[in-house]
């Protein structure tokens, strides 16, 4: 096991979102916008790195009976943190994706995390790959994001007010005035995720070639 | 088995108390927050201007300029959408126009039914202006003078209603609500 390979597992290789397709329920549904997408994306990437950390840090000290229990105890606690944190710093973003903050705990991505990475190596290894496939999955999103925000709505980065301050219209772009219902319901988000993959599987086979 | 409850118990014990301190002391700020997001969404119906709200009651609320009565602002539901109820605010002018209303609370679908939300879109703000008498308070498939969404006509077609029963409301307690005490 060595850093590289981590990093190459979490960006491409064993991708959370494209290649083990975990944590879907909060990619495809809250991938409508690039804010929304980098809120959720950022939040399970702080959540995912450290769960890893603190189910690493305990390996040895949890058994094989327990560890299950304690490992959504820990990650429902990093899920609960980060809801408060965020309901405190930026409260009207927890307006709009709190349910999806909360929805983090149910992402296969952390457990399985947890139990096949964190549980059976050092601390700096699971960090690194908490961190890796958190960014792998924000990586995603906010592609996914980006892509039906402009095919959606015709705009970019709309809402970013809200993160950034400044009024409603100051940070967006609008690039088009078509709205494409499609791609803002549901189906635009499996269609666009399918879109992805396929992406992803043929620059692979391009590889081997 | 004794020491797995041990030690199930502590990280548990652990748990608890790094969130019942982050929520002791983030309590404060988030009901700041809370009520900071609601008298911006109160005030900001009545655009640029020095008026004052002046609470009456639960969601009952009095709009003064200048200690001159201008109007009464509240708070409406309807669970006519498209999921789940609708909270809007609505403010009245002593005439019975519009001042200005609001969506605070909504669950409707994401990018088809959400342009009711001002950050979205500005349509909550066509009301402005208007009395019961002075448009067909219908969206303009019923036949009215109000634009339905692209694709979504549930939603637009609750918030109308509502608006409209919510003048209604205003016409049979105006007289009430004058008599109020602060």
């Amino acid at each position: 096991m060595n850093a590289r390979e981590i990093c190459r597992q979490g960006l491409w290789s064993e991708n959370p979102a494209l290649v083990q397709m975990l944590g879907l329920c909060p990619l495809l549904a809250v991938s409508n916008t690039f804010t929304n997408a980098l809120v959720l994306g950022t939040v399970t990437l702080l959540v995912l790195t450290g769960s890893n950390l603190t189910i690493s840090l305990l390996r040895r000290w949890l058994d094989e009976a327990t560890r299950l229990p304690a490992q959504i105890m820990i990650i429902a606690t990093f899920v609960t943190l980060s809801d408060l944190l965020l309901q405190t710093w930026l409260f009207e973003i927890h307006q709009r994706i709190g349910l999806f903050i909360a929805l983090i705990v149910t992402n296969c991505t952390l457990l399985g995390r947890a139990e096949s990475f964190a549980r059976r190596n050092p601390v700096r290894f699971a960090v690194l790959d908490g961190f890796m496939m958190g960014l792998g999955f924000l990586l995603v999103i906010v592609i996914l994001g980006l892509l039906r925000e402009i095919l959606g709505h015709g705009t970019v980065f709309s809402q970013m007010y809200l993160l950034l301050g400044g009024a409603q219209q100051d940070w967006q772009i609008t690039l088009h005035g078509n709205r494409f219902l499609l791609m803002i319901l549901p189906p635009g988000a499996f269609l666009s995720l399918g879109c992805l993959i396929a992406l992803k599987n043929w620059i692979d086979l391009k590889q081997d070639e | 088995m004794k020491q797995l409850v041990m030690r199930l118990s502590l990280l548990a014990l652990g748990c608890g108390i790094l969130l019942s301190t982050t929520h002791a002391l983030s309590k404060q700020q988030i009901e700041a927050n809370r009520i900071n997001f609601k008298t911006r969404q109160l005030v900001s119906i009545l655009g640029d201007t020095n008026a004052e709200i002046i609470r009456l009651a639960e969601d009952l609320y009095r709009i003064e300029d200048d200690h001159k009565l201008l109007g009464f602002l509240f708070s409406r539901t309807t669970d006519q959408g498209y999921n789940g109820e609708i909270k809007m605010i609505l403010a009245v002018a002593v005439s019975g126009q519009v001042l200005g209303a609001r969506v605070i609370e909504h669950r409707e679908t994401p990018g088809l039914g959400d342009p009711l939300d001002l950050a979205v879109s500005d349509w909550i703000l066509s009301f402005d202006g208007h009395s019961l008498a002075s448009a067909n308070w219908l969206v303009k498939k019923d036949g009215g003078d109000f634009d339905q969404f692209t694709g979504a006509t549930i939603t637009p077609r609750a918030v109308v209603g509502a608006l409209k029963q919510g003048l209604q409301y205003y016409d049979t307690e105006k007289e009430n609500w004058m008599t109020l005490e602060r």
